[in-house]
């Protein structure tokens, strides 16, 4: 049957569909000490997992923006092998309305993108992560979420870092799923279940509905 | 004077997120030929529906016999009420598998792809994703991928805007030298969306058939499914053709 074989040149290489990731961080002074230390291990890990899957590593684009004083995309959208690993520093207030308004401004603008260029995209996710309660309005941030989410065209998981996390608010921009607390500072257990996630959605196909794998190892479930 | 004769071949192999899963291949095929007409289906099953195999499978055999035999009276047929047609058809086919299997109907959804021609004519349905192409001076797109605005999203036999998803065409193809149809994972080896293009591998796979039987190309495909075409996806792949070839010259006087 040697001539009846189809040769890898004359296969089409298409890029892999892209699963959006945008991780929303609070940076803000209350942030330091461990917290901001767990934090940066855990965005080591969740990258270096990400990589370490051959789905995951084709598929997975993140940005992250940070709100601590001022709010900054301090990793865009790419390629995850020439992304760089920030070590986030903490600072100032937490503008937490402004950082989801850039983050689904930048989500938006590369969901464009992978259209403009012919490539196939999951539903955006957005990781929303704080210690606090925001300094600022979230008013408009968390009207665009809850629409977003009730048409189905993005998943958000808001995460809440120890006691003084303001659930509230948080719930405030996730109308189908409650907000989860963090169990102490399991952060690399969190990324670790995120990059997890990223690899079912990646190889999730029509009509799929992805099972969401547990959250007990790293969310605390206590009443 | 040269006539003409369709053979086809199809083959549908497991894709590497179902096998790693260890759950099966939802992609199904039929090819069927009676009369002159030859039809090709392709159905690839909804990732949710733990029995869509079995309704894609049911699916590509109930439509191919059903489109055989009213194979004139669909190439007469509007558009719109070709679909009411079939689709009535499948949804009977899926309710009385259903009860059987003790499930909801949901449960056996399925894209449907399908060509049958009798060499002049053609009639063709598509519903939900993967790609119908055919070779003509060159090739080119007959149908193109249905999916939602994401890479998990497409309509379904199940879907309850299926009737207006379904596309059904009818048509002369006597300049058509071959008919492809392949499901989504299939497509991604084979199509390129950036700019439309489609690889020139259909037409090397189309001209098998010229020079070998049915059997032998059903047995390659299933070969390059499996050594090439799925390491390029997590998918299931699977891949349906039809090549008009020559049987014999007669003579003119």
């Amino acid at each position: 049957m040697a001539n009846l074989e189809l040769f890898d040149q004359d296969l089409i290489d298409n890029p892999s569909a892209r699963v959006p990731v945008c991780l929303v961080l609070d940076t803000s002074g209350s942030m330091s000490g461990d917290k901001i230390d767990e934090l940066n291990r855990g965005v080591q890990l969740f990258f270096n997992e990400v990589r370490e899957d051959e789905m995951a590593s084709l598929s997975a684009e993140i940005s992250i923006i940070t709100f601590g004083g001022t709010v900054q995309q301090v990793v865009e959208f790419a390629n995850i092998e020439n992304q760089t690993v920030p070590n986030l520093t903490p600072t100032g207030r937490t503008p937490m309305g402004e950082a989801v308004n850039l983050a689904l401004d930048v989500l938006e603008a590369r969901k464009k993108t992978y259209a403009s260029l012919g490539v196939d995209y999951y539903q955006p996710w957005l990781v929303l992560m704080t210690d606090g309660a925001p300094t600022d309005d979230i008013t408009g941030a968390a009207r665009r979420t809850s629409e977003l989410i009730q048409n189905n065209k993005l998943t958000i998981f808001p995460i809440g870092i120890g006691a003084e996390a303001h659930m509230p608010t948080l719930q405030q921009f996730s109308p189908k799923l409650p907000p989860v607390k963090l169990k102490g500072l399991n952060f690399n257990e969190f990324f670790l279940w995120l990059s997890q996630s990223i690899t079912m959605k990646s190889q999730s196909t029509p009509g799929e509905d992805v099972k969401a794998l547990p959250i007990n190892p790293w969310a605390d479930l206590t009443l | 004077m040269q006539t003409f004769e369709w053979k086809a071949a199809s083959a549908y192999v497991i894709g590497r997120s179902h096998e790693k899963e260890q759950t099966l291949c939802q992609d199904r095929t039929y090819t069927l030929q009676e009369n002159g007409i030859q039809v090709i289906a392709l159905a690839d099953g909804a990732g949710s529906a733990k029995l869509s195999h079995l309704g894609a499978e049911a699916v590509v055999r109930t439509v191919s016999h059903h489109v055989l035999k009213q194979f004139s009276s669909y190439k007469e047929m509007d558009s719109t009420a070709a679909a009411e047609q079939l689709l009535d058809v499948i949804m009977q086919e899926l309710q009385q598998l259903a009860e059987q299997l003790d499930c909801e109907k949901q449960e056996l959804a399925s894209t449907l792809l399908f060509v049958a021609s009798d060499g002049k004519s053609y009639v063709s349905g598509h519903l939900g994703d993967g790609l119908i192409a055919e070779l003509n001076e060159g090739l080119s797109i007959h149908s193109h991928p249905d999916n939602g605005e994401y890479a998990n999203s497409t309509y379904f036999t199940t879907s309850k805007d299926a009737l207006v998803r379904l596309r059904i065409r009818s048509g002369e193809c006597e300049q058509v030298g071959a008919y492809f149809l392949m499901s989504d994972g299939t497509s991604s080896s084979m199509y390129r969306k950036a700019d439309d293009f489609l690889s020139p591998a259909l037409a090397t796979v189309a001209s098998w058939l010229e020079e070998h039987d049915e059997e032998t190309v059903n047995d390659a495909l299933l070969q390059n499914l499996n050594k090439s075409i799925r390491m390029k996806t997590f998918d299931d792949c699977s891949l349906a053709v039809m090549t008009k070839v020559v049987c014999s010259n007669q003579s003119d006087d």
